[in-house]
């Protein structure tokens, strides 16, 4: 008879990732303080019982209908869920605590030189950010210049990045301060732990991240225009074909919001209506999950069939508002990320509670000099691409790689920043191929609010995992699966 | 209520109750024909199946040759069939995602799973098994939809748009199954059909509707016959699927919709009450006269009441 495998048997067999941060197990390969009661816990569960419960939460994404489409217009598409850990990755108390105070902080400050640098222009003036920097950015919006929102808020929700480095601290690795998505997954995540390990659940004192909805939905209606007393809130969507749309439909569910798209909406005398079977009904504030390009195409992209006509103009004169503002995109930009820490002392008068990741930036003579010295260490992005697309990893690359490379750098020194190697931390990860708890990177998509006066930390987020050995890219669409995060409330 | 929220509604509503006659007509065509009399062949049923699926020009488009195997394969779960059932239930989950915030999660996620439970089916189960299995599956998710959008939904005005698209799409199915049925006994030649053969048409009809348990039940065991048969479909208000039970139900469903605003001789609820007066006060001698005119105008009413119907409450 094969004797039965239990999960302690995978636990101790687990292999060590050296040189990077083990989330949960220290350097001797003891288990950590906070991750004791899930491992005794799990301990004792059945290996053959584990993988069942893996397949449980995998048909359970799959009846929800939580996917994440490769959606074509015939029905038929492919569709593939995220894939989804059981071992959730948790945060005591204490670093949820900093990490919480360095994202109010940030998200502040950011709010604070988007209204600044559209209007009086200070902090240009005082040359603590080049203004080049801003103009020269596809994401710096004329039609926001000379121009603020109700309560002065443009990004109403940030999605921070972290990581964590091997010297065991909190970087932030990249703002996102469009329309970051994400959230969906971090309240499905928590469904399926309640459902499958429940005993466990209830004894671990978790924070709840339930609350998001409810806190989006303050957000959104407290910076209605001003004289509206029960503002028409609605989410504007892209469609059914669009990859997050299972997000936009449950928010919207959630927040009892109509889920609108562009074709349901028109603007008359500048204000903005609905079409309603009773006719037109006026909308208020929309949370729009369209990007700028495509929002109006009498300002942006003409040939934009998501968008409504109009609309810029109606929420100039205030008579709608959109959430996030337009032009938010200037203050993601790669290349303003290194003036952040600047940033945060020159509005706020405080050191960052966050680390930045040190970046050279290639337009500067001694950091391209040090780039270009340097490259083989160094990870170079271009400032202007998202999702993990154009960046160039030197320890990876050939001698004749390295020598190309620099030539594209110094051929548009504007584009591209330099970083050191971030050594992201590991979480042990059921791998299904090998049967094995084995150390895969992780990061976290953070989730901030920000609406009048009132700021809201979603206590948990979404920790992204590279499913494939060895490789540092947690993004969605590049193979990554995704772990419930358990914020520890204090004992 | 957006209108295209009101739109994919009404449109999940007609679906779901096309597919279900679509799915009982086959089934009973094919089973009924095995145990015909003798006058009735295999190719009469297999026509009565596309002309009651409007499908009689685009099955011959990319067929040759009519077999019981590829006509069921045509309409139940063909790719190139735009209007086969497996492409209607596909539509029916399409509206249903994008209005995904509109409804219940119990209801998505029912259609969901009908749309996975179609899809599971191949020409190779349905080539062994027969259209039955499929059939019957298809009718029982039809009917749990609706179960589910009747227990979970708010009974305000998104359900009453479901409600109206169901209506009026069986209304306008019943009056097609009776032209199919009244074309087959045409085709059955031009001899006085035998009390044999016109009892089992007869019982056909009432069997292709849904109806023929409680039709003997209600005329107490007495056979099938063409003035019951008629006067059952069309006229009586207690069979579910009557014409006349649909058109006041939808009288009802529009009265939830309107929020019983005053009605003026242009609106729809204006089409749909006059038109239900009518059938009201109308006797069988009346439609027997001549019933295949009759029950060809009155689908043509149904169909103008769809059309302004959009017009008034869906256009976008």
């Amino acid at each position: 008879m094969i004797p039965e495998t239990f999960l302690e048997n995978l636990l101790k067999d687990y292999p060590n990732a050296p040189g990077f941060y083990d989330e949960v197990f220290d350097e001797n390969k003891y288990i950590r303080e906070h991750y004791r009661k899930i491992t005794d816990h799990l301990a004792k569960i059945r290996l053959e019982d584990f993988q069942n419960m893996n397949e449980y939460a995998r048909r359970s994404s799959f009846e929800q209908g939580i996917t994440f489409n490769v959606y074509s217009d015939t029905s038929q598409g492919v569709e593939r869920i995220f894939p989804f850990d059981l071992l959730p990755r948790i945060i005591p108390a204490k670093e949820w605590d900093t990490i919480e105070r360095g994202l109010a902080q940030r998200n502040l400050a950011l709010n604070m030189f988007l209204k600044d640098i559209y209007n009086e222009k200070k902090i240009l003036k005082d040359k603590v950010v080049p203004k080049e920097l801003l103009f020269s950015s596809q994401h710096y919006s004329k039609y926001m210049m000379d121009f603020v929102p109700y309560s002065q808020v443009y990004v109403h929700i940030s999605g921070t990045d972290l990581i964590r480095h091997s010297d065991g601290e909190y970087y932030v690795l990249e703002d996102n301060l469009r329309t970051p998505s994400g959230i969906s997954y971090v309240l499905s995540n928590r469904i399926s732990t309640k459902r499958i390990l429940p005993t466990l659940f209830f004894n671990s004192n978790v924070q709840p991240v339930v609350d998001y909805s409810e806190s989006l939905l303050e957000v959104i209606k407290s910076v209605a225009p001003q004289g509206v007393d029960d503002p028409v809130c609605v989410v504007l969507t892209p469609g059914v074909y669009n990859s997050a749309y299972y997000e936009h439909a449950l928010l919207a569910l959630q927040m009892g919001m109509q889920l609108v798209e562009g074709r349901d909406l028109y603007v008359d005398h500048n204000f903005v209506y609905m079409k309603t079977i009773h006719g037109p009904k006026k909308v208020d504030v929309i949370y729009r999950r369209v990007d700028d390009d495509y929002i109006d195409p009498l300002a942006f992209r003409p040939d934009s069939t998501l968008g409504v006509p109009g609309l810029m103009t109606a929420y100039r004169q205030g008579n709608v508002n959109l959430v996030n503002a337009p032009g938010t995109g200037v203050a993601d930009d790669k290349a303003v990320y290194t003036y952040v820490p600047d940033i945060i002392r020159y509005y706020l008068n405080e050191e960052p509670i966050l680390k930045n990741v040190h970046t050279y930036r290639c337009e500067k003579d001694n950091d391209l000099n040090y780039v270009l010295e340097h490259l083989n260490e160094l990870v170079v992005k271009p400032v202007d691409e998202s999702g993990g697309y154009g960046i160039f990893i030197g320890n990876k690359a050939s001698q004749q790689e390295l020598r190309d490379f620099k030539e594209v750098i110094k051929a548009n020194r504007r584009k591209y920043i330099a970083q050191p190697t971030m050594a992201l931390s590991v979480h042990a990860t059921y791998i299904e191929e090998t049967g094995m708890f084995e150390p895969r990177h992780i990061d976290l998509r953070t989730f901030t609010l920000s609406g009048d006066r009132s700021t809201y930390v979603c206590k948990g987020g979404l920790t992204r995992v590279a499913l494939r050995k060895g490789n540092l890219i947690v993004n969605s669409s590049q193979g990554g699966g995704s772990k419930d995060t358990w914020v520890l409330q204090d004992e | 209520m957006l209108s295209r929220t009101a739109n994919s509604l009404f449109w999940i509503g007609r679906y779901i109750e096309r597919i279900e006659h679509l799915s009982r007509y086959i089934n009973v065509q094919y089973l009924s024909s095995s145990d015909a009399p003798r006058a009735f062949n295999k190719q009469l049923m297999l026509e009565s199946m596309l002309y009651m699926a409007h499908a009689w020009d685009s099955y011959h488009a990319c067929n040759s040759g009519m077999y019981d195997n590829h006509v069921v394969y045509f309409l139940t779960i063909d790719d190139k069939n735009p209007f086969s059932v497996k492409n209607y239930v596909g539509l029916t989950r399409e509206n249903a995602r994008g209005i995904r915030n509109n409804i219940t999660t119990e209801l998505w996620e029912s259609i969901n799973r009908f749309y996975h439970t179609t899809k599971g089916f191949n020409r190779d189960s349905l080539e062994k098994k027969g259209p039955y299995d499929f059939c019957k599956t298809v009718m029982e998710s039809t009917t749990i939809i609706k179960g589910v959008a009747d227990d979970t939904l708010l009974h305000n005005e998104a359900w009453s748009m479901i409600k109206t698209g169901i209506h009026l799409e069986r209304a306008i199915q019943i009056t097609q199954i009776i032209l199919s049925k009244l074309n087959d006994i045409k085709a059955t030649g031009h001899s006085p059909m035998s009390q044999a053969i016109n009892s089992y048409h007869w019982a056909a009809l009432l069997r292709s509707s849904g109806g023929l348990d409680v039709s003997r039940n209600f005329y107490g065991g007495v056979p099938p016959s063409r003035e019951r048969a008629i006067s059952f479909l069309v006229l009586n208000d207690k069979f579910p699927k009557s014409v006349l039970f649909n058109l006041q139900k939808l009288k009802t469903d529009l009265n939830i919709i309107s929020n019983n605003k005053p009605i003026t001789p242009d609106c729809v609820e204006f089409t749909i009450g006059k038109l239900t007066a009518k059938m009201d006060y109308c006797t069988l001698d009346e439609i027997l006269n001549n019933e295949e005119e009759f029950v060809l105008t009155l689908q043509e009413d149904l169909i103008q009441i769809g059309v302004q119907l959009e017009k008034q409450y869906l256009t976008y």
